[in-house]
């Protein structure tokens, strides 16, 4: 989610892709299920590809289309069969895919590869005060946040169940301002999804895609 | 060699620290020249009391100061050859320290604690990886907190931390892997033993340095008062409280330290009780009604203005499924908010089943496109980034 004029600040990055500049830490690189790949299992796939130290969430990228190419992917995933990527070096999600190859071509010159610090973690405490502090007030054309929010951990079908759910809820607000009859269908729906949960027809929480299994 | 200046990195969430460790300072040294180096990447703050009660000085650069600990390496790029003392702002003086310092016949003179070594790859360095990288590189076997440090300015340039550091605005390390957790520790760490084994400056450890979450010695020779402090001689060391740290000191381990030097910087300030009372009293409030954290935190992004645009995004392409409808409309709600007029392609993942967006689409000039069924699930951020028909794209 925006909370600001992002486009603005990554458009000045003279790269083909931008990708944010929190990433994983080492300790995520040990092992494929952490959300990326395990390195040391990566480097026996492909002894040549040089690791540059630094992986990215895959939540959101500035990306110029068409230069990565279907060919590229093939080697690594079985689009055919599984679905899933054919070496277990990668999570069972895109993000892994994503980065290596990313990280390999912008290594063989084939593309440039720029980070930017540009997203922040929703389910992070964000701060009320200050400076940093997001004012609902404050998201109008001169907002001072020039970066987006990214929940990527479980999500709750209930905004007011997540962490920093207001600002989820403005945007909804925000959404059904546009749409005929909006408040009454907003409020229409959130009584029918809180009579499915209630009843059990739907889970409180968002169902990753089918075979989705990465803990991001 | 003399010492002739202090250099106190500040930003606004650690604030109180900053006046405590400016009233340390000044206690045992009334005269030497003080300056802020003051974190703004994040919005202006107020500093005029500590720089009229206290002749404290702002940087002035002739480029802005970067955040998150970046400003700490400013000084050491200057022209001129000068012997300074780089502190952290949750540093105070204990005593006449810096004498200890210039006694140190060396250009940098650094503590001799250093990293605990199994957490020496996590907050400071990885000698393994780094020796990898960089085969003349050896590791000596120590580190050093860089939370206070006796520098010499004009022996190191931007480009010794350019291999390593992207000084763009705001600098980023280009690795996340070989120096640890903290923004610029492990590069400093590195960059000074790299050009110590090179003999390109003198470098000394000295223990001057011991830390807020240790127990202090309260009796004996090497007690550490806040009496003492105050009407004796002092000790020559100083203390730093390294990592976490609450906003109400008395939450501190060692806080009477940290009260008395604000006691202190209070006296000089006019009203100076009243305005300390109502400025606890106020955090307390904040805190207690959630509209601040407790403890000092700096996790946040600080993307400046952008200079010029030299890649235009032409397209967004949002990515969702049945699921998170609900996300997906506060997600195109937010952009529009800020772009009405900026092409927005859903991609909708209906691996789990298809699902209505007509009032997406026709409320919010949103257009849909469902791919085949290759590109399902997990696969489907793929069609923006393969289509060659379409330029730059989030």
């Amino acid at each position: 989610m925006f909370v600001g004029p992002v486009l603005d600040a990554l458009e000045a990055a003279d790269a083909d892709f931008v990708v944010e500049s929190w990433g994983g830490r080492p300790a995520d690189w040990t092992d494929a299920s952490y959300g990326y790949f395990d390195l040391e299992a990566l480097e026996r796939l492909d002894p040549a590809f040089a690791f540059p130290g630094y992986t990215f969430n895959a939540g959101h990228v500035v990306a110029t289309t068409g230069m990565l190419r279907l060919e590229d992917y093939m080697p690594l995933i079985d689009f055919d069969g599984t679905g899933r990527p054919r070496h277990d070096c990668f999570e069972p999600g895109d993000q892994g895919v994503l980065n290596y190859l990313l990280l390999k071509k912008a290594q063989a010159g084939e593309l440039t590869l720029d980070r930017a610090p540009f997203m922040v973690w929703g389910q992070h405490r964000l701060p009320w005060r200050g400076p940093h502090a997001i004012r609902l007030g404050h998201l109008t054309d001169e907002s001072p946040h020039r970066y987006l929010i990214h929940w990527s951990t479980a999500k709750s079908k209930f905004f007011l169940r997540m962490p920093n759910g207001r600002l989820l809820r403005h945007f909804e607000r925000y959404y059904y301002s546009r749409v005929p009859h909006g408040q009454w269908r907003r409020g229409w729906r959130g009584v029918g999804l809180t009579w499915r949960v209630l009843t059990g027809r739907e889970p409180e929480r968002v169902r990753w895609n089918p075979g989705q299994t990465s803990r991001r | 060699m003399t010492i002739e200046h202090v250099y106190i990195c500040a930003s606004e969430q650690d604030l109180r620290y900053t006046c405590c460790c400016v009233a340390s300072v000044r206690r045992w040294y009334p005269d030497i020249p003080i300056t802020l180096l003051k974190d703004e990447t994040s919005g202006p703050y107020d500093t005029r009391e500590l720089e009229e009660a206290w002749d404290v000085e702002l940087w002035s650069g002739e480029r802005p100061l970067p955040g998150r600990g970046w400003a700490k390496l400013e000084p050491l790029f200057g022209e001129r050859r000068q012997r300074c003392l780089i502190l952290d702002s949750d540093t105070v003086l204990l005593g006449r320290v810096i004498e200890r310092l210039e006694a140190a016949n060396a250009d940098f003179v650094v503590e001799s604690v250093g990293a605990w070594e199994p957490q020496l790859a996590q907050h400071y360095l990885d000698p393994p990886l780094l020796e990898k990288l960089d085969p003349q590189f050896r590791y000596p076997g120590y580190t050093f907190n860089a939370g206070a440090l006796a520098a010499t300015t004009g022996l190191l340039g931007r480009a010794d931390f350019e291999p390593w550091v992207r000084f763009d605005h705001p600098p980023h390390r280009v690795r996340n892997d070989a120096f640890g957790e903290t923004q610029t520790q492990g590069i400093l760490n590195y960059v000074l033993l790299r050009a110590a084994q090179e003999e390109r400056l003198r470098f000394a450890r000295v223990s001057f340095m011991l830390w807020g979450w240790s127990r202090l010695a309260s009796r004996g020779a090497q007690a550490v008062t806040a009496v003492r402090v105050a009407d004796g001689d002092g000790l020559p060391y100083l203390v730093h409280w390294h990592g976490r740290k609450h906003k109400l000191l008395s939450l501190q381990r060692n806080a009477a330290l940290l009260r008395h030097y604000e006691r202190a910087y209070f006296e000089r300030v006019a009203s100076g009780r009243r305005k300390r009372i109502g400025r606890i009293a106020k955090l307390l409030a904040e805190i207690a009604t959630g509209r601040a954290t407790e403890q000092v935190s700096h996790r946040y992004p600080c993307m400046p203005p952008a200079p010029k645009r030299l890649r235009p995004i032409e397209e967004i392409f949002v990515i969702g499924t049945a699921e998170d409808l609900r996300y997906t409309r506060c997600c195109v709600a937010s952009i529009r908010r800020w772009y009405p007029d900026i092409p927005i392609t859903l991609v909708k993942d209906e691996s789990g089943g298809g699902y209505d967006t007509r009032e997406l689409e026709e409320a919010w000039n949103v257009r849909a496109l469902a791919p085949d069924d290759r590109f399902r699930g997990l696969w489907t951020k793929l069609v923006p980034l393969l289509d060659p028909t379409r330029v730059d794209a989030v």
